[in-house]
């Protein structure tokens, strides 16, 4: 009997004509072989014509469903592709232009503030008479057995005006040497500022070389700054009350 | 471009629909699970329309049949549970697809329906069970099957000899049990 493989290759119409003119001379040498292909002709026929059809059209459609999807996402890529060098340069206009408002809007709430650039841009003006320098700090600092030590001595107090706010500049001085406090009637954030340890709510850093400790007062900030140790410019500032 | 695209979309469609059956159908016969076959069958069609500007314009069902067996040998067939028998049994004797007596086939050919052939099938170990359906099922030559599963063109002549003697004997035993076909006359 012939090679069962060559037998259904030859049904199957896959052999070259030289291999096919040697399978059909034994087929006519060997009955058996000439059974075999009927059989294998039969079944072929019965798994192609009874094997069972099978419904598509639901499957079609999510098919065609995921295609539109999938040329959506090829629109908005080819779209995001071509303009890509537009978009980054709205995108970077619209983020400057969000930082200069933002900057524009901290500015009149006050609500962050670097307090280096504020700092160098104050010019304090003298108040007038020695008189209203007095009234003005008997109402500013309250006089009391905590907020003013007997050897805290305020010498001078300025003002000056930035982003519309009023800032008020006392200078005072101890038996460790001069300090300035600042009140600023609105509460800032001031970047770069960490907390310090042992003092809730005082936060420490430093302005044009000298250390810096601000404090919350309900809505207004206070600034307490000397070329000192952050501990003890927090002891000093815990013994001054601003209303 | 935009025009192009809508071209390749349009033409893409009209031949992916014509032979989604065979897509579908294979994918149902590989898988078992219609839930698993549609999956692949999509995923097929998604793959194959984004390769489309590579096709060579030859044989889109053969293309299309290719895709789907490679994405189930790659994904599916790596998820199923125990062992593949299917090319531990590649090297022993094939058996006759033919019988002693004609009787049988006529019995067997007479009273067996699509369902049984799917359950035949079905028992057919994978490999097998693939060369069998990508040829008498989707009628895709030798050439075209060894493409589709990565073998050589002598494999898929084994393994389709094999397999449909494999289907003859799962229809056999389909038919001793319904009792249309007697051991005896197969034996």
């Amino acid at each position: 009997m012939i090679d069962p493989i060559d037998l259904h290759a030859y049904v199957d119409g896959e052999l070259n004509p030289l291999e096919r003119s040697d399978v059909q001379r034994q087929i006519e040498l060997s009955p058996e072989s000439g059974k075999e292909i009927e059989a294998i002709q039969r079944l072929k026929s019965l798994v192609q014509v009874r094997s069972e059809e099978v419904s598509t059209s639901k499957a079609w459609s999510d098919c065609v469903r995921r295609l539109d999807e999938l040329d959506k996402a090829r629109r908005v890529e080819r779209f995001v592709g071509r303009f890509a060098p537009a978009l980054c340069g709205v995108f970077f206009i619209a983020i400057v232009l969000g930082g200069l408002v933002s900057r524009h809007h901290e500015a009149g709430g006050g609500s962050s503030r670097n307090l280096t650039a504020m700092i160098g841009r104050m010019h304090f003006d003298k108040t007038e008479t020695n008189t209203e320098k007095s009234e003005w700090l008997n109402n500013l600092i309250k006089v009391s057995k905590l907020s003013t030590p007997d050897h805290l001595e305020p010498r001078q107090v300025d003002e000056c005006e930035i982003d519309g706010m009023i800032v008020r500049r006392v200078l005072m001085r101890d038996a460790n040497g001069d300090l300035s406090v600042l009140m600023i009637p609105k509460k800032i954030e001031f970047e770069g500022f960490s907390s310090l340890p042992g003092h809730p709510g005082y936060r420490c850093g430093q302005s044009w070389g000298r250390n810096c400790i601000v404090r919350p007062d309900g809505d207004r900030t206070t600034v307490i700054t000397a070329e000192r140790p952050y501990e003890e410019l927090a002891n000093v500032l815990m013994h001054i009350k601003v209303q | 471009m935009l025009f192009g695209k809508r071209d390749t979309r349009e033409s893409f469609e009209r031949q992916a629909e014509k032979v989604f059956p065979s897509v579908l159908g294979t994918a149902l016969r590989l898988t078992r699970s219609r839930e698993d076959a549609e999956d692949l069958a999509q995923e097929a069609i998604v793959r194959a329309y984004d390769a489309y500007e590579r096709f060579d314009g030859s044989n889109f069902k053969a293309w299309m049949l290719r895709i789907v067996t490679n994405l189930y040998i790659n994904r599916y067939r790596q998820r199923q549970r125990g062992p593949q028998f299917g090319s531990l049994e590649e090297e022993g004797a094939i058996e006759p697809v033919s019988l002693e007596s004609e009787i049988p086939d006529r019995l067997l050919f007479d009273n067996v329906v699509g369902a049984e052939i799917e359950e035949a099938l079905g028992k057919v170990p994978e490999d097998f069970r693939m060369a069998v359906i990508l040829s008498d099922i989707e009628g895709l030559s030798y050439q075209e099957i060894a493409d589709a599963t990565n073998v050589p063109i002598g494999t898929v002549r084994s393994r389709l000899a094999r397999g449909r003697s494999m289907l003859r004997r799962a229809l056999e035993t389909y038919a001793v049990k319904e009792g249309f076909l007697r051991r005896d006359e197969i034996e």
